[in-house]
């Protein structure tokens, strides 16, 4: 650093997202002491992200009481739709004219305010659609899924590798339209991506049009909650 | 992306340890460490940083950025490795079992003050 003769450095070591971070940790707590387990839920734009978390409360969250909170550029379009089926949903819009591209901890407990936390067992944060921004924000998860479909190509987790090894579980969805991508697309080579940039990751293929995976989905939230709450 | 958020971050952050009395003097320079996985891109950043900073107590303050390479360690063979492209495996043994150990920084390190 070039310096003035008469200046000096005060070291100051903070990360810069010092304050999203300790309102996370706070998240984590209020939703811990609630008996709330929380799942961000991230893809891109037309994943099916909405449509995972609308087959989930269809099946009554196998049991488990289900809230959401869904987060958009603009629109309330993804609250509507899971409201619509009874759950609980509380919505944030970060700014109708292109405005915040992920939700950040602040947002997510103001959000968590319209919530009856304490008759919840499942809370699914919705994220922005958006592989890059959201991997930086910590919103006080507890496990987060990233939803990739089949038309989305198989390259994707090599493109954004960030998002993918943030991810607890990643959820191939669309898989009933395979067979009409024909060789435009190749699972296994999704598979292996995904394998080859997050190998941690649990993996499940889901079609909320046919049903395929939706009880491995929700098999994989309950043992998910158990794990972290008891 | 986001590098508005992130430069007025920096700026508030500042802003605090002023009004702290942790920070005293005028802010001549800030340096900030930003890692290669960050989602933040070093000129995009630099550019806000002058743009959000008018009219703060960081206005004309430089922004100093220490871009920090990715770097991993293989928890299989122990073998430390730098991360170059998307492929999270030890070059040495292909385990995906890897610990990264510098990349994903966002912080700020140090202000120069007169």
């Amino acid at each position: 650093m070039t310096m003035q003769e008469d200046s000096k450095v005060v070291s100051v070591e903070l990360n810069v997202l010092r304050a999203n971070d300790e309102a996370a940790e706070a998240n984590r707590r209020r939703f811990a002491q609630a008996g709330v387990f929380v799942i961000d839920v991230m893809g891109s734009p037309g994943a099916g992200k909405t449509a995972l978390l609308e087959a989930t409360a269809k099946r009554g969250g196998d049991g488990l009481r289900c809230g959401a909170i869904t987060g958009d550029v603009a629109t309330s379009l993804d609250a509507d739709r899971i409201a619509a089926l009874g759950v609980p949903v509380s919505h944030i819009s970060t700014g109708s004219f292109g405005a915040d591209c992920h939700l950040d901890a602040e947002r997510v407990a103001r959000a968590a305010d319209h919530l009856p936390l304490r008759e919840m067992d499942v809370l699914f944060v919705e994220n922005v659609g958006n592989l890059v921004c959201p991997t930086e924000f910590d919103v006080g998860r507890d496990a987060r899924a990233l939803v990739i479909s089949v038309t989305e190509g198989e390259d994707k987790p090599l493109k954004y590798p960030l998002a993918f090894r943030s991810a607890d579980v990643v959820v191939i969805s669309k898989v009933d339209l395979t067979p009409y991508l024909r060789g435009a697309f190749n699972m296994n080579r999704l598979r292996m991506n995904i394998e080859r940039v997050n190998p941690k990751a649990e993996r499940l293929e889901v079609s909320v049009q046919t049903g395929q995976g939706v009880d491995a989905w929700l098999a994989w939230v309950r043992m998910a909650r158990r794990r972290r709450l008891g | 992306m986001h590098e508005v958020a992130i430069a007025e971050n920096i700026v508030s952050e500042v802003a605090r340890l002023i009004a702290a009395g942790t920070v005293t003097g005028i802010p001549r320079a800030v340096r900030v460490q930003v890692g290669r996985l960050s989602t933040v891109v070093p000129e995009c950043l630099d550019m806000m940083f002058s743009v959000v900073s008018e009219g703060t107590c960081l206005e004309g303050a430089r922004l100093e950025i220490e871009v920090v390479p990715a770097r991993a360690v293989c928890q299989v063979c122990g073998g430390g490795f730098d991360i170059s492209q998307p492929a999270f495996s030890c070059p040495e043994c292909s385990g995906g079992d890897i610990r990264i150990v510098s990349g994903t920084e966002l912080k700020i390190r140090s202000v120069e003050v007169a």
